[in-house]
């Protein structure tokens, strides 16, 4: 009964956000387009979004990292159990990343809008296409669009908040180990793979392979992503459930 | 109707807080939740909503699971000494937020206790002073009406004006309309005329669960020269003794006995709480 | 209404009942007035209602006062002529054995405490 405030109060978090960062994404386009007239043909000022899913799902990622603590703490005051919170939180989730790829469509649209009026300055790629050599403007290709950033998001952004609820439940000890020690870690294998070329011939193909299985095609990234999403949130959960308020 | 806490025990690392409380919360009574600094009282109201777990033991709310249970938890509102909103908010933030998630929450109430104590509403939460973030809590508290009331060191910083203005407040409520309400506080004299019943809490374990007259009734003073009031608590349960020059006075519990030999020259008196605890309190 | 003795030498409940029956002797609670209510009572001496309610209580058993259904408490008939016949009973018991105790403390002589207090009595007279 206390799913919909949670939901509301979860999302509240992410909401100024967002805004801020189409706003951001928008002016930018609109100062460019502000600059067109005092343009030369030497300027080399190009907007495009090919990256913007790539932005967005960095923003998504930040987004989450800092989505726990706060809501948690006040959702408790509000006497809410963590269960109660947890179903929000997915609510919240899934309302935001479906925001988020609307929200890279549209840009991505009126980019290549602009793109037809102004063809130097702008172009409106998506990196759906870039990655699928989908072709052509259709309507199709703008669904598949949103699915596919639809998804990507869900599964970084479900990353991000276990990361920030690990991070809380972890004590001053555990924190610094598994901050400074990931980085460490990865470092080490990754010099040990290139110094060892057996090694890095058996691993690298194994997961490019890896990879292709799972995100070759539209059908396969969405069950990856869908799959990815769902042990994030079970992990959360996992560690979520015992919290205490600090 | 009852909130019922069984075997509750906690530690934190090798510190033991909490070992095996029991303790009953009936509905409509006001309770004085009473301990030193330290002795587990806000680790049992934390563990009571829920904010952290025990080791071991239940917490039964309207004979329904009192963890991770949001109808059972919904009835309680815990005003801590920890703030657990975040500090950007502003206190008409919060009231927005209160009246969502607690159906019962009256806004205009809240809105008036906040112009009487002298709280701005714009005002953000991490820019209160002690007192005033104190006045923040205790102001939700009285205006959430849910059947459980918790407060936990209510009056922290707050002057004497307030006090007597949230004392007030809160019998106002509690006449107009009854609801349980826990007063955990280590400021016993000023509320011991409030409260109904008392619990004791002494290094994590209930020392008293009684009604505050039953305590009372169950102990008195007696007073005068030293060798007198030594000869007539031999062999009496005392709970320890004041010494001023050649005078005593000590704290004995039972029923008087004014009519002994031993008793004449001797001034008897009732036990008044604050006294009483602090000789049940003492290591 | 005075203030309470808050030392713990006289019950609360005890105080509030007594300062009542005060307030009828003197004539400023008239018989078939309405008595403060429990919740104007609790919130003037912040105190717990139950207390209150014990105070009225006790008047009500004496049958200084008596309860109207969904109204209140109000001042029984006769209640200022019952008061006054009780307090007299209690007179001896309430002033004179503190009295008598004070003065033998004190080591003043029987016929001295009594003409002290025919002194005393004769100038209350005059006063009146």
């Amino acid at each position: 009964m206390k799913i919909y405030p949670s939901f509301r109060l979860q999302l509240q978090d992410h909401i100024p956000a967002v805004i801020i960062y189409y706003i951001v994404l928008i002016s930018m386009a609109l100062l460019s387009l502000a600059l067109i007239p005092f343009m030369t043909p030497n300027d080399n000022i190009h907007v495009t979004t090919n990256g913007v899913t790539v932005v967005t799902i960095i923003f998504a990622y930040v987004c989450s990292l800092c989505a726990f603590k706060d809501s948690f703490l006040l959702n408790i005051q509000h006497s809410v159990s963590r269960r109660t919170q947890f179903i929000a939180r997915l609510g919240t989730l899934g309302t935001v990343c479906a925001v988020l790829a609307l929200g890279d469509e549209l840009y991505t649209l009126l980019l290549t809008g602009l793109g037809r009026l102004f063809p130097t300055v702008f172009s409106g790629e998506s990196l759906y296409r870039m990655i699928y050599s989908y072709d052509g403007m259709s309507p199709k290709g703008s669904v598949f669009n949103i699915i596919f950033s639809f998804f990507s998001f869900l599964a970084v952004s479900s990353l991000g908040y276990l990361l920030t609820v690990l991070n809380y439940r972890l004590n001053k000890i555990g924190k610094v180990l598994f901050w400074a020690g990931t980085p460490i870690a990865v470092g080490l294998i990754a010099s040990y793979i290139s110094a060892h070329p057996s090694v890095a011939g058996i691993i690298i193909p194994f997961l490019t392979g890896l990879i292709w299985a799972l995100f070759s095609s539209l059908p396969r990234m969405i069950i990856s992503c869908t799959l990815l999403t769902v042990v994030f949130s079970g992990l959360t959960w996992l560690l979520m459930r015992r919290a205490g308020v600090k | 109707m009852s909130i019922e806490l069984a075997n509750i025990t906690k530690s934190f690392g090798q510190v033991q807080a909490l070992r095996g409380v029991s303790a009953v919360f009936h509905e409509e009574r006001i309770y004085g939740l009473l301990g030193r600094n330290g002795a587990g009282k806000s680790t049992l109201l934390n563990i009571l909503t829920g904010r952290i777990f025990p080791d071991s033991g239940t917490v039964t709310v309207d004979n329904e699971r009192g963890t991770e249970n949001d109808s059972a938890q919904s009835k309680i509102f815990l005003m801590s000494e920890t703030t657990l909103h975040p500090d950007f908010m502003r206190v008409s933030k919060a009231f927005h937020w209160a009246g969502i998630f607690y159906p019962g929450f009256d806004e205009g109430y809240a809105k008036g206790l906040a112009q009487e104590f002298g709280l701005s509403l714009k005002a953000k939460i991490s820019g209160l002073s002690t007192g005033y973030r104190s006045i923040f809590k205790l102001i939700l508290a009285l205006s959430v009406n849910v059947p459980y009331v918790l407060l936990d060191e209510p009056v922290l910083g707050l002057d004497a004006n307030h006090r007597e203005l949230f004392y007030k407040r809160l019998l106002e409520k509690y006449t107009a309309k009854p609801f349980t309400v826990v007063l955990s506080t280590h400021l016993i004299e000023e509320v011991a005329n409030l409260i109904e019943d008392v619990i004791i809490i002494k290094e994590g374990e209930v020392l008293r669960q009684e009604s505050r007259d039953e305590l009372l009734s169950g102990g008195y003073t007696v007073s005068g020269g030293s060798a007198a009031v030594e000869t007539y608590i031999q062999g009496k349960n005392v709970l320890g003794v004041d010494a001023l020059g050649g005078l005593r006075t000590a704290y004995v519990l039972g029923v008087p006995e004014r009519d002994s030999q031993s008793a004449k020259d001797l001034e008897f008196g009732p036990m008044d709480l604050q006294k009483l605890f602090i000789q049940l309190t003492n290591s | 209404m005075q203030k309470l003795d808050l030392s713990g030498e006289k019950p609360i409940f005890l105080q509030i009942a007594e300062s009542l029956e005060d307030a009828v002797l003197s004539g400023a609670l008239t018989e078939g007035e309405q008595l403060p209510s429990i919740t104007e009572l609790s919130v003037q001496y912040t105190i717990n209602p139950a207390t209150a309610l014990k105070g009225i209580n006790l008047l009500v058993d004496q049958g200084i006062a008596y309860k109207k259904r969904g109204v209140g408490m109000f001042v029984a008939k006769g209640a200022k002529a019952l008061l006054q016949k009780k307090r007299q009973g209690d007179f001896s018991k309430r002033y004179v054995a503190a009295m008598v105790l004070e003065a033998v403390r004190l080591g003043i002589a029987r016929q001295e405490l009594l003409d002290m207090v025919a002194q005393e009595y004769d100038c209350a007279g005059k006063g009146r």
